[in-house]
């Protein structure tokens, strides 16, 4: 047993590293780790994260500092290869668009540097949860990153493979119920405590199962890249209709104010 | 409870709603693209009698020989024709816009700021339709803005559509890939 933990959460550790190490070895049989490399590179790490912890918790206990320094590191770094995945699913969405693919790109960089300040600013300044904080802020920044990743899909018609979207969805999930239970354990902290690392891990073998799912057979490779145009079309077909629009956003707004005019 | 845990709250709920609607499939009765220099097609063709029926000069004639009962029921009716034929409106310009994503995503490089700029004027054009649309349910003849909206939409189409001729083969790809959008989406992956 672990110490420190139950029954219950011992069985519940132990299967989520039988199931990692399960995705794992169907990640190389299936040839999907060449696909998504990072993906493989983050399960990898959330497992040697949990060897980590029970490595420390066993020999050196819970209360030194050097303990809870070392295990928060290491998560910082799973959290790393987190956003590397999700990053990864962008790529394979787009692969074949490399001009929206590029926006993608600035709009998410923008997008997940915003999130991570608003989410630290809305923080307590209480410096022991600091990194509670930030594990926080970037799980949020992370769900919000996978969630856009498929409205631009949606928006541009881009089709998202299944094993794709499967595998966006188990991100999102446990970002956003990282996300809900940091939250929680700062709020009630001395309630919750006990349950925390349960609950995680409970919802993190969830998310592994939909993984497992995801990459139960091979990936298929995308067909062929679609014929792109000119710059030059994109540019005189894009600025002539924006221009369009705005003079019809102008007789609307004329009509709501009231002053009807002919054209 | 804190303010905090509702606002984290809220967040994912509003994330988990949007993650739904962007897994959803697109509707089954999404509407064919027709090619843009059909005009037997265009919503735009109906206007002079979308005008006739929200003139007043037209609604007093007909409260003078038929009677305001009559009246009524006629001013209902044609204002139902009007909203049908805003959404029609709405239908084409959203089939422009469809066409905008499309050849943007074929293009090697897309600016982001006109991406932008798309996005704002779609969200505005939007908003005004349905202000018409409460005020035409609350009785106002807006027959000259209806025709200047359908005139703005006939003639951004006649001019996408000859600009794409002029662009000649590269840009008629934009145009069967968007053709074929009913069927399928546009990724081949």
């Amino acid at each position: 047993m672990i110490p420190g933990l139950n029954n219950l959460e011992t069985a519940a550790w132990a299967l989520s590293a039988a199931l990692r190490i399960f995705l794992m070895v169907l990640l190389v049989a299936r040839r999907n780790h060449l696909r998504f490399p990072f993906f493989f590179l983050y399960i990898a790490a959330t497992l040697l994260h949990g060897l980590e912890i029970f490595v420390l918790y066993r020999y050196l206990g819970f209360s030194s500092t050097f303990v809870r320094g070392a295990a928060w590191g290491m998560q910082g770094f799973v959290v790393l290869f987190r956003g590397l995945a999700i990053a990864e699913l962008c790529r394979e969405v787009f692969a074949h668009y490399a001009g929206i693919r590029a926006f993608i790109w600035r709009v998410l960089a923008v997008l997940v540097t915003v999130v991570m300040v608003l989410a630290m600013v809305a923080s307590n300044d209480g410096m022991e949860l600091r990194i509670l904080h930030a594990n926080r802020a970037a799980s949020l920044a992370l769900s919000f990153m996978t969630v856009a990743i498929l409205l631009f899909a949606r928006y541009y018609f881009v089709r998202v493979s299944a094993p794709t979207r499967s595998l966006a969805v188990g991100f999102f999930l446990y970002s956003c119920f990282s996300a809900l239970n940091d939250t929680v354990l700062e709020t009630l902290l001395q309630k919750f405590s006990a349950l925390w690392n349960f609950l995680d891990t409970t919802s993190f073998i969830g998310c592994v199962l939909i993984w497992c799912w995801a990459v139960r057979s091979t990936v298929p490779e995308p067909a062929a890249k679609p014929e792109m145009i000119r710059a030059d079309t994109y540019n005189e077909l894009s600025s002539e209709m924006n221009r369009r629009l705005a003079l019809i956003n102008d007789r609307l707004s004329n009509f709501s104010k009231g002053r009807a005019r002919r054209p | 409870m804190t303010p905090l845990l509702y606002i984290v709250c809220g967040v994912i709920a509003a994330l988990v709603v949007l993650l739904f609607w962007s897994l959803r499939q697109p509707r089954a009765g999404r509407k064919k693209l027709w090619p843009l220099e059909d005009p037997a097609r265009s919503n735009v063709q109906y206007f002079p009698q979308i005008q006739q029926a929200l003139t007043s000069a037209d609604g007093e004639f007909l409260r003078a020989r038929g009677g305001a009962a009559l009246a009524r029921v006629v001013e209902r009716e044609r204002r139902k024709v009007a909203r049908d034929f805003l959404r029609g409106l709405h239908e084409e310009f959203n089939q422009l816009l469809r066409l905008a994503r499309i050849i943007a995503s074929l293009s090697p490089k897309v600016v982001t700021l006109q991406e932008f700029e798309r996005v704002r004027l779609t969200a505005l054009f939007r908003w005004r339709l349905q202000v018409i649309y409460v005020r035409l349910a609350l009785g106002a003849r807006s027959a000259l803005e209806v025709q200047a909206v359908s005139d703005m939409i006939s003639r951004l189409t006649v001019r996408i559509e000859s600009a794409m001729r002029e662009l000649g083969e590269r840009a008629s790809v934009a145009m069967e890939l968007a053709s074929t959008l009913d069927r399928d989406d546009l990724n081949v992956a």
